[in-house]
Formats: C-alpha cells, structure tokens, sequence
C-alpha cells in the first residue's frame, strides 16, 4: 500500500513540472480558441537545436563508452520496435468495423518514436537527478525504423492477399534512407557525428546546453495546441483508435521497462537509460513517422493514426507514461 | 506578342511533389511552378496555416505547368492520375492560355 501512496505523490509532483504545464497549457489555449500561434519555421528551429544538442551530447559520451553496452539495449530496442507493430496489428485485427490498414498504419506509428517525447524525459530525468547514459536516445533509430517497415510490409501484405497478387514490393532501404533524411533523425545524427569526431564541448556547454530547457517548453506549447487540434479529425475515425492510443503507451512502456530491467540486472544498463527506453516504447511518431506511413501505405486513412498518434498518443505519452516510469524507478531501482 | 498554349494544373499533398515533377520532366516539361495551396476539398478543409503542424508533409501545394502541346498536357495528367491519384487525392485541370516569350516553353 505505501508503495502505492509512494508512486501517486511521485507521479502527482511530474504533473507539475514546467514541461508538463506548458503541455497542458498550450492544449487549454487551443480549445479556447486562442489566436496565438508558433510560426512553423520556429517549430522546426527547436526540433532541429533540441536533436542536435540530444545527438553532440550521446556523440561526446560515446567517445569514452563501450560500445559493447550499447548492444544488448539497441537489440532490446529493435525487438521492442517490432513487437508494438505486430500487438497493435493483432489488437486492431480483433475489431470489428476497422479496415486493416488503418490499424497497421496505427501500430506503425506508435511503434515508431517520437523526438519531442524523448526530450521531454530527458529533461524531466535530469530535473531529478537520474543519471542516464548519453548515448540512450541513439536507440531511437533502432526502434523507430524496424517498426515502420515492419507496418509497412504488413499491411502491404495483406493487400496483396485481398486484391490477389497485385501489391507493391515494400522497399525497405527507400524506407530506411528516408527516415533518416527525416529533418529529427538528421538533425541527431548530425550531433552524435558532431561529437564523435570534432570536439564541440564549448558550443555544447555555452550556447546548445542553456538554451535546452527553454526550447522545450516551447515544443510543448506546439504539441499541446496541435494535440487538441487534431481531436477532430479522431473524432471521424472509430473510437477503438482513441482507446488504443490511450492504452497502447502504457503497454509499450511497460513491456520495455521490463526489458530494460533485464538490461540493467545483466549489463548494468542505468536506471535512467531504463525509463527512457521505456519513454521511447511509449512515445509514438510524430514529425517523421506519418509521411513515411502515408507514403508506404497510402490507401490507410491518416485521419486514423494521425488523430490517434498527435491527439491522444503524444499527450499520453508525455503527460502519463513518462511520471509513470520515472516513478516506477524510484521504486524499482534502489 | 501573346502566343496560344496550355496550362496544366495539379492540386495535391505536398509529398507527391517529387514524383509529379519527375512525371512532368519524364513527359518534356521545362519547367514549373509550386506554390503552397489551401481550400476546401470532398472531406474537409485544408487550411493553409503558416502555425507549426508538428506532421510534416501533409500540407497541399499546387502545381503549375505550361506546354505548347496540348497532346504533352494530356500525357502528363493520364499519367498522374495512374501513378499518383489511384491512392491520394488530388485534383487536375487545363486552361487554355496565352503566354509571352513562347521560346521558354
């Protein structure tokens, strides 16, 4: 029972962090029907010197890691991509009423990770002093890719079997390629070459560090607005999108912070890295994930894992999963 | 001064760009234009905000191109409309127009 007492005031004081207010706070001006807005160009600057400094920070620590650490996590990451995508293909399959590509487009996307999500948990993490690796958020990729060529194989898959024989061969080093390319991933690799091979610690230090805090709260801001709204365009949609994406994180976290355990009692993996791998199953795709889907699997109804991923899945995400598993730790993790 | 041509129009999702300019270049287009689009289509509206919207791609642009062979306009929208609009939505027109400096076309 106290450890039940001890979770809730834990997760009750992450409600009030600043990253979680201006959430919160941008989705409340946008259903007042607020005019204010954030110009896209500025939205894309702070993703683009949030990822950067997220990349030169995992690129420095790497230099002094072994990479041998990093291997059992980014496997970890890789089973954990696919396992999301082929839950939420069978949860999806069990319903009535869905079209099949929908709920593979879905399970794709929240399979696939989001950035802003995994910012928002670093900085939270560093708010309360639990240590992480550096090179944690570099499992980003190994998670998010497997996850959109697995949804897109699929449901590709299924087309042929319904339209016999005529289906498109899924071109997973396009995907690959694109993702990549993608302005958050780019924008990360970027960073951890960055760090890997120059020496940026003063930049780092005096101008990306600083500035990290301040950018997310503006990121949040954005999210929030654009959570609420997109809730229209779930509200077309079946409601079983809406359930998913509510439920669906929680299960995702859940299942890598078990994983991520496993890590910890065999490699040493941190506590910190444990509730961001958790905040990464738990995140789902939302700059770079929908136009890869959309491109792969182009007769699913966006208005389907767009409005479940951005209006239900990222707030959940952020708001719910990550005081979740940072409270969680402190219990877990002596 | 004003010399006789068509204009072919294309209203679609901005990550189609690419792969209608190529169709466009494949059938011997010189050149275009693209130009950020908004309006409202059979589903809903598509409005053109310039606030951030977090999803990238999935804005609408319109597209533009000018041929002095209507037969070339006419290859360039079939061939739209078989590798593009059998899965995304999308509109396509032509106009007949007059155009200046016809050596550009």
């Amino acid at each position: 029972m106290d450890l039940l007492i001890d979770f809730f005031s834990q997760f009750v004081r992450q409600l009030q962090s600043p990253t979680l207010s201006f959430l919160i706070g941008g989705a409340l001006l946008a259903a007042m029907g607020s005019k204010l807005s954030i110009p896209n160009p500025i939205y894309q600057f702070v993703v683009f010197v949030l990822l950067l400094k997220i990349g030169m920070k995992g690129g420095v620590e790497i230099r002094g890691a072994e990479i041998t650490e990093m291997l059992l996590p980014a496997v970890f990451s890789v089973v954990i991509g696919l396992a999301i995508v082929l839950i939420g293909n069978a949860f999806f399959r069990k319903l009535p009423g869905i079209k099949k590509a929908d709920g593979t487009a879905t399970a794709g996307l929240f399979g696939a990770v989001s950035a802003s999500t995994l910012a928002a948990a670093m900085v939270i993490l560093q708010e309360q002093g639990i240590a992480f690796e550096a090179w944690v958020p570099a499992l980003y990729p190994f998670m998010d890719i497997p996850a959109l060529i697995l949804a897109i194989v699929l449901a590709n898959r299924d087309r042929k079997k319904e339209t016999g024989g005529e289906g498109r061969k899924t071109d997973a080093w396009g995907i690959i390629k694109e993702s990549l390319r993608s302005s958050a991933l780019s924008a990360m690799i970027l960073g951890l070459l960055i760090g890997l091979l120059a020496r940026p610690e003063s930049v780092l230090e005096s101008f990306y560090e600083p500035l990290f805090r301040g950018f997310l709260s503006i990121l949040m801001l954005v999210l929030g607005m654009e959570a609420w709204s997109r809730i229209r365009e779930l509200k077309e949609v079946a409601h079983w999108f809406a359930v998913y994406a509510f439920v669906g994180p929680i299960i995702h976290g859940l299942i890598a912070f078990g994983l991520g355990y496993l890590a910890y009692l065999w490699v040493g993996f941190s506590p910190g890295g444990v509730v961001l791998l958790a905040v990464i199953a738990a995140s789902n795709s939302d700059i770079s994930g929908p136009p890869t889907i959309r491109g792969g699997i182009p007769w699913a109804n966006p208005s389907a894992y767009i409005g479940a991923s951005t209006s239900v899945g990222t707030p959940v995400a952020i708001a719910i999963c990550i005081p979740m598993f940072v409270a969680l730790a402190q219990i877990v993790f002596p | 001064m004003f010399h006789p041509a068509t204009k072919l129009v294309i209203i679609t999702e901005h990550f189609l760009e690419e792969k209608v300019c190529e169709i466009m270049e494949s059938c011997g287009s010189r050149g275009y234009t693209v130009v950020p689009a908004g309006g409202k289509g059979l589903h809903h509206l598509h409005p053109m905000v310039d606030r951030a919207t977090v999803v990238e791609g999935f804005d609408n642009i319109k597209m533009e191109v000018i041929t002095h062979d209507e037969e070339q306009a006419n290859q360039i929208a079939e061939k739209i409309l078989e590798e593009c609009f059998k899965d995304y939505p999308g509109i396509v027109y032509k106009e007949s127009v007059h155009i200046c400096r016809p050596e550009r076309f």
